[in-house]
């Protein structure tokens, strides 16, 4: 299974809009998908595709009850579908994540027990089947430090990072490294960085400079695609589905930037050794969503 | 301790049932490591192996479902030149890590990483195409360790046998 986090340490970067549109990259070329999205802020990667009408709601089940062994129903159940792609929708709970977590964890040790607070969504996911039953899983933590990063990273062991092609952004590639290699090392695992991808490139020289610092693989550069992300936002739907429905006639940049998204879900597949059944002509948008 | 990598991790959290939940429990933040310079920009790259070294104790826990890592596991330690198939190594693999067991970190001194990038450039147009960081590195130092005198000249610059 390819397994990977979207992260990056600045907010603001399309890292949400990257990981819906990854997602939907990899499902229309016929994979099985699941995103876990555990962003405890509103505007988050449920709502842009739709699914997140009981983030607020108390009674629902949700990730964080199952990550704290108080789930009120199964793992299939928490399960929701838009445009082929699975989603675990996010829920207003997991602002709560690490006191719960915390808490288990006093609870396990008092017991005499090991409790890895890390290792929560990994265990979570397994009990699921996850690996069985899904080729892609895609996690899009909140952009801080967080026990929701760390889970995620434990869970999927590889990052793709979007970067803002400035300096702020190559100071946060930076920074994630060092957070990274130190979380990598202390929990014996092995992360991986599959790719960076520069988004929003104007292609001033100052961002062409900066390209080239990038200690990453930069399969794709992605162009300052504001109205089309926007779009999306506001229809609440990927840019696949966006140019298909919601366009009054294509815009040649905008079918660039889906053809980009395709190759770079391909690039990432490859990674892993994984063929899509089905890949579409990158950028095609004939192709129906069939997974 | 592991550590991470440019290119994909060859961890497969999902790979068996037995869980990670005895691992120590200890990660907090980045502040203790020191700057890992790494390199200068990938081109195309698919999985260059800038970062890491493999001593894999808790590894065996985790690791290595059979698909998704079969290729990077399958020509292990020895150094596969010309593959199964009879083709020169580049031409058999099907990424930068496929017979790249080993993942080793390298710090390197900032003056070390611009003479990288020059040599890469001057072996570029001597070969007429271009060359995998990985590759250039490897070969780099494979050709290194048979020159131990001058490895050792080096060696004493930077203060070694110093007396």
């Amino acid at each position: 299974m390819l397994s990977y986090t979207v992260y990056s340490e600045a907010g603001g970067v399309g890292k949400s809009s990257l990981t819906a549109n990854l997602a939907a990259a990899h499902a229309r070329a016929g994979l099985d998908v699941l995103v876990v999205p555990m962003d405890p802020q509103d505007g988050d990667l449920s709502r842009l595709l739709g699914v997140d009408d009981d983030r607020a709601d108390h009674e629902a089940d949700n990730l964080v009850r199952h990550m704290v062994g108080s789930p009120r129903g199964s793992f299939d159940d928490l399960i929701r579908s838009a445009e082929g792609i699975d989603i675990i929708p996010e829920h207003n709970l997991l602002s709560d994540l690490p006191d719960f977590l915390a808490r288990e964890k006093q609870q396990a040790e008092k017991l005499g027990d090991a409790y890895n607070i890390y290792a929560q969504l990994q265990r979570v996911l397994q009990e699921g089947d996850v690996g069985e039953k899904y080729d892609v899983l895609i996690c899009d933590p909140p952009a801080t430090e967080s026990d929701h990063l760390y889970n995620a990273i434990y869970a999927t062991r590889n990052l793709v990072i979007p970067v803002e092609p400035s300096a702020k952004g190559e100071a946060s590639v930076d920074g994630l490294q060092q957070l990274a290699t130190n979380f990598a090392d202390q929990m014996g695992i092995e992360v991986g960085v599959l790719a960076a991808v520069p988004n929003g490139f104007k292609g001033t020289n100052d961002q062409m400079e900066l390209l080239d610092e990038i200690a990453f693989p930069t399969p794709e550069v992605i162009g300052d695609r504001t109205a089309l992300m926007e779009g999306c936002w506001k229809q609440q739907c990927s840019a696949f589905e966006y140019q298909r429905e919601h366009r009054d006639y294509p815009r040649d940049h905008e079918l660039e930037t889906l053809a980009q998204l395709d190759r770079l879900a391909r690039y990432l597949e490859e990674q892993r050794g994984i063929e899509a059944p089905n890949p579409p002509e990158p950028g095609a948008l004939e192709e129906e969503v069939t997974a | 301790m592991t550590g991470f990598k440019s290119g994909a991790s060859a961890d497969d959290p999902f790979s068996d049932d037995s869980g990670d939940d005895d691992e120590p429990e200890t990660a907090t933040s980045a502040s203790e490591t020191e700057s890992t310079e790494t390199a200068s920009r990938d081109e195309s790259e698919p999985a260059e192996t800038a970062g890491h070294e493999q001593s894999r104790e808790t590894d065996s826990e985790t690791a290595t479902d059979g698909e998704s890592t079969a290729d990077s596991e399958s020509s292990a330690d020895s150094e596969p030149t010309t593959a199964s198939s009879g083709l020169p190594w580049i031409y058999e693999r099907n990424s930068i890590t496929d017979g790249r067991k080993k993942t080793v970190q390298l710090h390197l001194q900032k003056s070390s990483l611009d003479r990288e990038r020059d040599a890469r450039l001057d072996v570029e147009e001597v070969l007429g195409e271009s060359v995998k960081k990985a590759d250039l590195r490897e070969a780099a130092l494979v050709v290194g360790l048979e020159r131990i005198d001058e490895v050792a000249d080096q060696l004493r610059e930077w203060g070694y046998d110093f007396e």
